[in-house]
């Protein structure tokens, strides 16, 4: 169990050498520092002294992977790789094109992304859950057609529309909650509750059919039918039998996105004005800020690793066949 | 489990009697009539069983009295199924649900899928107990219950997951968890069709010893002779939904009465029938969405006449028997007939025996064959030990000729097979194929060769593509081993190949899966002997088919052996068509061969242990005489 952990720990560290690399290639590479400088000082009047001052102030004037003119280790470290790219698994993302201290800026701006995304995850996963074994229950009856007709028609509008839709319900029409922005302390809940429930309600279409679907996959199991012929009620058999067997799917997509909730939404956090990691990178992402949307490349896919990595682990608690080979 | 049966006698008392019920189910096709007025009933202490193959409706009756017929497709339109004096048909939902599990309980076939993985097994038992207060109580009577099905260290069982036991064990459990409220009715769906002829029979045994105790009534649901012979004291013979005949077991086996009943003795294989063509059921079971106008037998019938078509036979009803066939009543002018057609059908096909080759050297040659799987542990998956699949495995088969390798699931067999068409690379040892050492050959090497020897495959379901056509698999081979140059060749001969197996040349346009279970086997079939091989390796060809399909493969196969002179080793657990097909047998036990020589010797003189105890396990059908095909002295058939 704990050599099957560990091992899983140790697939990640080539994993996340490769994502590393694959970032440095794609923003040094195929981006050289040249092009960051001349994007950043206006492309038409630029002089080459400029350029070589700002790559100059931001470290970026360095050999990318090997530097002759250093001796001994500093012709490896007195590079960009490991200067800029190597230090992101210390979790040391530097400074930002403009100066700022990007991980200064991760660790604030992480607290109103999980406000909002860890609220929307919990509440959606159990309305999810929740709205397909209902669907589940009543298959091939009326309240099923009905249920799964809504979900397709919730799926096809876009989450774009569920944002704004709601805003100018709820905000411009009933005056209920602020159309956008974030406090601290108590006042934040009044602009987190508009941003939960539109991005809960724009996951359910797609989701409870999903669900509902695993759940039908496994209520036309054998071992169901072997609980019904015991003469347990329905409700048994759903929750005690079917539900605990359609976990083990459902694991697999909600588990992953676990680590994630920490980097937020980039639409909803910019749609709602919410200083979290989402609007961070979408801003970076404007203002053509390479060094934050590298470290939040980075970062994401870490987090992914790590999710992938739990939901292995995740199933080892509720599938006891995988629990024990 | 402490109720005397001696107290109860032999009475009359009915545990069970159904009359005239009728599932339905809507289908885009029309209403298909899976169960069609089947009536019968089971006495206390008694085991009916109901026999039939695969979609006569023998399961929707089982699952119609328990009301579970899967909805909303399926629904039961008329009948009563009385259970004491409760005709449950009548319950609500609610109320069905006391009748499940404590009054009729079941055990379905497949063990592996039908009990819960991610549940305890103790827990899924405790589940069917009816009313336990004291949680203590409820553990101890699980396992109280899980000893008297015969498992070992029952209280520590409890804890364990359905797949840390093995089938014949998880079988166990399905029992305990059916005698958990002390049932009046027992319905078995073939609980022993998933498993080894050793742990059916060890099944079988627990079965009738508990019925012995308990009193409970059996419902026995099955495909398989055998297990009738062993288990039943009543027989009704189901087709296309309908009981067809009925009697006690004795008169079942000394004189089967509906043409379908014998027909299923005869296209059974074993010794007695080696070298001669099986009877074969022609056809298939009629579509059941439409409306009788007379036999349902009648297209597959060798007696049929104009009768058999114009009106529906009636059921005739015996002292203790009854049968559903115009033959057995009274008005019928049945001068006309003559019994003997049957008999003289089976002997004009010829019982000439294989002439016994010339060669001696074998073509296929296995010298002290390995196979071994790593097993890794740990962090850093360290090789710990080998799983020693295949041991030390030597055998030889003569061009044309048939070995059979007999062993149960695990036991290595199909692994051999393997082994021998390097599938997969043996760790040791050698297979001579003609002489050359195929063991040695690259992958490249091998390829030409391929053509030589082919396999066909257990599961006629998955082992065709089902995204090709029947032509394009045919010919597959062929092109990738340059036999016909052009495509019109190729086309030509995949449809002499499907003439070989008895399908029409039109299944070239056709995808597999608009095809049944023994048309298939024959594609594979054909799709093997499209490159001309000279060796087959025949893993389980037909356990995945019906007796009567199982027949028509078996014949095609020796046909074919006949006339294109191929060698067989054939994989199986079937020790009936070991008898009928195998000129040699090889008997395998945990990866090695523990007996092998002539058929006839080891099948009637076995020395091993093991093969002892296999054949000893394998169900005894004492088979009807096969001289009468027809009751010629008439009396014992009138209603």
């Amino acid at each position: 169990m704990l050599a099957y952990l560990i091992r899983r720990l140790l697939y990640a560290v080539p994993i996340l050498l490769g994502v590393n690399l694959l970032t440095f290639a794609l923003f040094f590479f195929v981006n050289s520092p040249d092009d960051m400088a001349r994007i950043q000082l206006g492309v038409k009047r630029v002089t080459p002294e400029a350029i070589a001052q700002w790559k100059a102030e931001r470290g970026y004037d360095k050999p990318l992977v090997y530097n002759d003119k250093a001796a001994g280790l500093q012709r490896v470290t007195d590079t960009i790789f490991y200067r800029h790219s190597l230090r992101l698994f210390a979790f040391d993302f530097g400074r930002s094109d403009e100066g700022r201290d990007i991980g200064y800026d991760i660790r604030q701006r992480m607290w109103p992304s999980l406000a909002i995304a860890l609220p929307t995850f919990l509440v959606g996963v159990l309305a999810y859950v929740t709205f397909a074994l209902i669907l589940a229950f009543f298959r091939g009856m009326y309240l099923d057609t009905v249920g799964v007709v809504v979900c397709v028609i919730l799926m096809s509008v876009s989450a774009l529309f569920y944002v704004i839709g709601g805003q100018y319900l709820a905000s411009k029409l009933l005056h209920l909650v602020p159309i956008s922005g974030y406090g601290g302390g108590v006042d934040a809940f009044k602009f987190i509750v508009l941003p939960v429930v539109i991005g809960v309600v724009s996951g359910i279409g797609g989701n409870t059919r999903l669900y509902r679907t695993f759940f039908l996959e496994e209520i036309g199991k054998d071992y169901v039918r072997t609980a019904r012929a015991k003469g347990l009620s329905e409700a048994r058999v759903l929750f005690r039998h079917v539900l605990k067997n359609a976990l083990i799917p459902i694991l697999t997509g909600v588990v992953v996105v676990i680590p994630l909730l920490f980097i937020g939404s980039l639409i909803m956090e910019s749609f709602f004005g919410i200083p979290g990691l989402g609007s961070y990178t979408i801003d970076a992402i404007n203002s053509q800020d390479f060094a934050i949307v590298r470290a939040m490349v980075f970062l994401g896919s870490v987090l992914y690793i790590v999710g992938l990595i739990l939901t292995d682990f995740s199933y080892t608690l509720v599938d006891p066949r995988v629990r024990l080979s | 489990m402490e109720r005397g049966t001696r107290s109860r006698g032999a009475g009359n008392d009915t545990v069970l009697r159904v009359e005239n019920l009728k599932t339905y189910f809507d289908t885009p096709e029309g209403t298909v009539r899976a169960v069609d007025g089947v009536s019968f009933a089971i006495r206390r202490g008694e085991t009916l069983a109901l026999l039939g193959e695969s979609g006569c409706g023998k399961s929707i009756t089982a699952l119609s009295l328990l009301q579970l017929v899967p909805e909303p497709a399926g629904r039961i339109v008329a009948g009563e199924v009385w259970l004491g004096d409760q005709d449950v048909l009548a319950l609500s939902e609610r109320d069905m649900r006391r009748v499940r599990g404590r009054r009729m309980a079941t055990i379905f076939q497949e063990p592996q899928t039908s009990l819960n993985p991610v549940l305890t097994v103790g827990l899924q038992i405790r589940e069917a107990l009816p009313d336990v207060a004291d949680e203590r109580a409820a553990r101890r009577r699980v396992i109280e219950l899980l000893e008297s099905v015969g498992i070992p260290q029952a209280p520590e069982r409890y804890d364990a997951y359905p797949h840390q036991l093995s089938g014949g064990m998880k079988q166990r459990v399905m029992i305990a968890m059916a005698l958990a409220a002390e049932p009046e009715l027992l319905i078995a769906d073939e609980p022993t069709t998933a498993l080894d002829v050793t742990t059916q029979a060890q099944i079988l045994k627990l079965l009738k010893e508990l019925q012995r105790q308990t009193g409970t009534a059996v419902l026995l649901i099955t495909h398989d002779l055998g297990v009738v012979a062993e288990m039943a004291d009543q027989v009704a013979v189901m087709y296309a939904g309908q009981i067809v005949e009925f009697a006690s077991r004795a008169a079942f086996f000394r004189e089967p009465r509906h043409p379908y009943s014998q027909k299923l003795f005869r296209s059974l294989p074993n010794r007695l029938k080696r070298g001669v063509s099986l009877d074969v059921i022609a056809g298939a079971v009629p579509r059941l969405d439409q409306e009788f106008r007379g036999c349902r037998f009648l297209e597959r019938c060798d007696f049929a006449w104009d009768r058999c078509r114009a009106e529906v036979p009636r059921w005739l009803e015996g002292a203790d028997k009854g049968v559903r066939c115009h033959l057995y009543d009274p008005p019928a002018d049945r001068a006309a007939r003559e019994p003997g057609s049957l008999a003289n059908a089976v002997a004009s096909e010829g019982t000439a025996r294989r002439a016994t080759p010339e060669r001696s050297r074998g073509l296929l040659e296995v010298k002290n064959l390995k196979v071994y799987f790593p097993v890794q542990r740990g962090l850093l998956q360290r090789v710990v030990d080998y799983v020693r699949a295949v041991d030390e495995v030597s055998f030889s088969v003569p061009a044309g000729r048939t070995l059979a390798l007999v062993g149960e699931s695990g036991s290595g067999k199909t692994t051999v097979g393997k082994g021998i068409l390097q599938l997969i690379r043996p760790t040791a040892g050698e297979v001579l194929f003609d002489g050359q050492a195929l063991t040695r050959l690259s992958e490249r090497e091998l390829r030409p060769l391929r053509r030589q020897f082919q396999v066909i495959f257990q599961d006629p379901y998955s082992s065709l593509d089902p995204r090709m056509q029947v032509g394009e698999i045919l010919e597959e081979g062929m092109r990738a081993q340059r036999l016909l140059g052009d495509a019109r060749a190729r086309s030509k001969r995949a449809a002499e190949l499907l003439a070989q197996v008895g399908l029409p040349a039109s299944a070239r346009h056709r995808y597999p899966h608009e095809f049944s279970g023994g048309q298939r086997q024959r594609i594979s079939i054909a799709r093997a002997l499209a490159v001309e091989p000279r060796l087959i390796v025949c893993d389980e060809p037909t356990s995945a088919l019906d007796v009567s399909v199982q027949a028509q493969v078996l014949n095609l196969l020796r046909r074919l052996q006949e006339e294109l002179g191929l060698t067989y080793l054939f994989i199986t657990h079937n020790l009936g068509v070991v008898e009928y097909l195998a000129d040699e047998v090889a008997v395998m036990y945990r990866g090695r061969i523990v007996e092998q020589g002539g058929a006839e010797e080891v099948l009637t003189r076995p020395q091993h242990s093991y093969t002892q105890a296999l054949l000893a396990a394998v169900p005894k059908i004492e088979l009807p005489a096969e001289r009468t095909a027809l009751p010629v002295s008439g009396r014992d058939g009138r209603a």
